[in-house]
């Protein structure tokens, strides 16, 4: 891995356009992360829609059963390939029934690609597994974030990546609110890797852990 | 290849005393990622915590939080850092924020 480049941080993501300049040059993910919240009805999926140069380049969301309370969007982290030179970033409302203001924050960073990253962004129940390549030996990291929910509330809620059959990485979070979708917080750590097929999940470590087609995960092992 | 130590890692209370840790690299960028949770008594108030490096304000993560006495997960705003070999501290400084044994922490050095 490269270069990570912070392409922005701030306040009142929605009508963002900024324009940037970078020296990376081929593949990268761009991380998106953030805050919003619904204001027309509850129980909707709220989010960004984020485009560099025009092009779809990453959509953090979440399904918010809250009204007018502001929640924390499962990140996204998209591949994309850029070149070097001035680009422009845009984020605007993934859903008309919501919107941002000055208490929400955002964050968009660019990480350069010496190898192609492993990228899963899947809506849930979890578990779920998939495989993927690795050519390398050595240090890689692994980055997760998901949401899920309680029927009871006041319960803790955990998600973790397994590789190869071993937890790798565990990101616990307590939900107060019941029947309530809710961003866990978002983790990365190292992994070992060897090369060749893995095969690589998002299960579950407690107890009062719900997770629905509305919640959102992203799985990424970058090399 | 990504390399990268994970600084700090733990359920809260958050540890709000100095992480001393030694710097690899010598001058090349540094990026740290910080994932945690925390809740405050009162409703209406911003959650943040301050990752302070040597001293001086590097980045924070922040959240909104509505209710009170509910659990909020921290959106990271990521920075790089040219960092000098050898000993360096990482402080969080809560702000607003309470943590517990039902939060979770994590700050990771990637360079």
């Amino acid at each position: 891995m490269g270069i990570v480049q912070t392409i922005a941080n701030g306040n009142n993501p929605l009508g963002t356009k900024l324009t940037f300049k970078t020296e990376i040059d081929g593949p990268a993910l761009l991380l998106v992360s953030g805050s919003a919240y619904a204001n027309v009805y509850p129980n909707v999926v709220i989010g960004y829609n984020v485009e560099i140069d025009g092009v779809a380049a990453g959509s953090p969301q979440l399904y918010s059963n809250l009204l007018n309370s502001h929640v924390t969007l499962v990140s996204s982290f998209q591949q994309i390939n850029i070149t070097p030179g001035d680009h422009v970033l845009t984020i605007d409302a993934l859903t008309p029934w919501m919107t941002a203001d000055a208490f929400d924050v955002f964050s968009v960073s660019l990480w350069d690609q010496a190898e192609p990253a492993f990228v899963w962004q899947i809506n849930g129940p979890v578990p779920q597994y998939t495989t993927f390549n690795s050519e390398v030996s050595g240090t890689a990291l692994v980055f997760l974030q998901g949401s899920a929910w309680s029927g009871s509330g006041n319960q803790n809620l955990g998600l973790m990546v397994v590789l190869d059959g071993n937890p790798v990485l565990t990101v616990a979070s307590f939900v107060n609110e019941a029947n309530s979708h809710h961003a866990l917080p978002a983790f990365i750590a190292p992994v070992q890797m060897t090369p060749g097929e893995h095969k690589i999940g998002i299960s579950t470590t407690s107890g009062d852990f719900n997770s629905d087609s509305n919640d959102f995960y992203t799985l990424a092992v970058m090399f | 290849m990504a390399l990268s130590q994970i600084l700090y890692q733990g359920l809260g209370p958050m540890q709000t005393t100095p992480i001393q840790f030694s710097s690899p690299v010598d001058g090349t960028p540094v990026t740290f990622y910080f994932g945690g949770s925390g809740y405050a008594t009162g409703s209406e108030t911003p959650l943040e915590v301050q990752i302070m490096l040597d001293g001086n304000l590097l980045q924070n993560a922040m959240v909104y939080a509505n209710e009170g006495s509910s659990h909020k997960s921290l959106v990271c705003m990521l920075n790089v850092e040219n960092l000098s070999f050898g000993s360096h501290t990482i402080t969080l400084v809560p702000q607003n924020m309470l943590s517990d044994d039902n939060d979770s922490f994590m700050l990771t050095m990637i360079y």
